[in-house]
């Protein structure tokens, strides 16, 4: 894929098929760059997911210290429907959601397009059983010394909880970047195409030019490809320890 | 004194974010599902200001609609295939890495990589060397003489070829789950087996493959439900030229998608989005019946 985004549109068509460029040319990407609606699909990606990842981390993690931790009114109720909604895949109630985005008008923004992502129902089950482990006179001795419920949780519980963390912001960041089906419904306009959306755009513009295709294709897996060598251990060890769904 | 005002601040505490967190399940998750329900009852047109209920008339109307069986059939017979290959594949491939790589870097990228990489660009790339005239796999096959195949245009190659890159895309995730698992096999049992004088055969047969069966339900349930939510590889490779036909590789998400958003029969495709949920339902039922068989039995 690599070696194909580097050869010039005459060598793509070549038969038989060179496994390396034969004259290495970079006018493909200097397209994709400077074709400026994909830098800003890029853009568009980091915005969605960035934002939607913090927030769900966020939910899963003050929703699975307080269902690990605290006893009220309802809790197994409320707890089992949350549990019940992971085994119910979005693709079977994404036309009713849709029609409700219309209403509030959603369509076509980047909230629409990030609000199914705010909430992970794993996530919640996950720093749950993460939480249960905490034992119950840290969080006490923390209110004796005055701290109140809010610093408790910001200042112990999140730091107690950081390998967890990780491990759930990574699952939802990578299905934040995977998913396609939504903003394939919820976008209008190119302006707010994120990467894959602009990657099968240009594919199906440019059918017959793989070189472009392939360019973009690269292009639009550089920032996760970055990130997973970055982060390589935490990657590894976050998809084993969620059990990760691919 | 003081005691009960701690109750009360931690009371308001867990109220203020239960209470978020509820409505947003309200909103995102529940009313979105219990509107697909109400909505399968209407015939609910985006276009049309009247929306009559009709009963199960969308449901009689499933039964009679050519794409839908087309649909039901192709996903079927792409998750069962996808499933029983990807499994037997990443078995394989575990079992041969149990042993020579501790988790050498170089495999985990290879098999973390199709993982981490979205299905755009990997289905773009696939269509690339599924390409009739100028793709990889043509000029592979043509090494060998048999002569090139149009392996997405071909509406009896076309799904199959789906199906190749799916399994290869999920090789790497169930590898390193049955990795796990073989791991966990205490290394005791494998001594006993060896004092006792079994081959590797009979090692494998007895000890290794009953103890990974929890594992390999798990993976059974997990892919299939997987496989039955496939969408993006058959969208990108049926849209633009030198893609495959629609109908050819019309599987349940796809067909839900045309129906909603090209054709706004949003009641009609509802209908359609809870028989698909009724699928998954009885997968995800189906394992819980297993699971508390062998609890039982075991």
């Amino acid at each position: 894929m690599i070696s194909t985004s580097l050869k010039t549109e005459g060598e793509v068509l070549l038969y038989p098929p060179t496994f390396f460029p034969r004259v290495i040319t970079l006018t493909n990407y200097i397209q994709i760059a400077s074709e400026a609606s994909f830098p800003r699909y890029l853009l568009n990606s980091i915005l969605i997911v960035v934002a939607s990842t913090s927030i769900a981390v966020f939910t899963s993690c003050i929703g699975g210290y307080i269902f690990a931790k605290f006893r009220f009114p309802g809790k197994n109720l409320i707890f089992i429907l949350i549990l019940a909604t992971t085994m119910i895949p979005f693709q079977t109630y994404m036309v009713p959601f849709y029609l409700m985005m219309k209403n509030l008008q959603l369509i076509d923004t980047y909230l629409g397009i990030m609000l199914p992502l705010f909430v992970t129902s794993f996530g919640i089950f996950f720093i749950r059983q993460n939480s249960i482990s905490i034992p119950d006179e840290l969080i006490d001795a923390a209110r004796i010394d005055g701290g109140t419920e809010w610093s408790i949780f910001l200042n112990l519980i999140l730091r107690l909880l950081t390998a967890p963390i990780s491990a759930i912001a990574i699952f939802t960041f990578m299905f934040g970047w995977k998913f396609f089906i939504w903003p394939l419904i919820m976008t209008n306009s190119p302006k707010k195409f994120v990467l894959e959306l602009g990657l099968t755009t240009l594919a199906n513009r440019n059918a017959m030019d793989y070189g472009l295709q392939m360019t973009g294709a690269v292009f639009s897996i550089i920032p996760i490809l970055l990130t997973f060598f970055i982060l390589r251990k935490k990657f590894v060890s976050g998809i084993t320890m969620t059990g990760m769904k691919g | 004194m003081g005691y009960s005002n701690l109750q009360k601040k931690k009371l308001r505490f867990v109220f203020f974010w239960i209470s978020i967190i509820f409505l947003l399940y309200l909103f995102l998750r529940f009313i979105p599902i219990i509107s697909t329900f109400y909505l399968s009852f209407f015939r609910w047109d985006l276009i049309r200001p009247v929306k009559p209920f009709v009963g199960f008339n969308n449901f009689i109307r499933l039964l009679q609609d050519e794409n839908f069986k087309i649909a039901i059939w192709n996903t079927s017979l792409f998750a069962f295939i996808v499933v029983t290959f990807t499994l037997l594949f990443s078995l394989l491939v575990a079992l041969a890495l149990e042993r020579k790589i501790a988790g050498g870097s170089v495999f985990e990228i290879i098999f973390f990589l199709p993982i981490v990489i979205p299905l755009v660009p990997i289905s773009l790339t696939w269509k690339w060397i599924y390409d009739p005239t100028n793709g990889v796999l043509n000029y592979l096959i043509g090494l060998v003489d048999i002569p090139k195949q149009g392996w997405l245009i071909n509406p009896r190659l076309s799904l199959g070829s789906i199906m190749a890159m799916t399994i290869w895309q999920r090789i790497g995730y169930n590898m390193i789950i049955f990795l796990v698992g073989l791991r966990e096999i205490p290394a005791q049992f494998y001594e006993a087996a060896k004092v006792d004088g079994a081959g590797k055969w009979q090692t494998f047969i007895s000890i290794t493959l009953p103890l990974l069966i929890p594992i390999t339900l798990y993976l059974t349930v997990m892919n299939t439900i997987e496989a039955f939510r496939i969408f993006t590889p058959v969208y990108v490779m049926t849209t633009g030229a030198q893609g495959a036909p629609a109908s050819a590789v019309r599987v349940l998400v796809m067909d839900i998608y045309q129906n909603a958003f090209r054709y706004f029969n949003l009641g009609y495709a509802s209908a359609e989005s809870l028989v698909l949920f009724l699928i998954i339902l009885l997968i995800s039922l189906l394992q819980f019946g297993v699971f508390r068989k062998r609890g039982v039995l075991a």
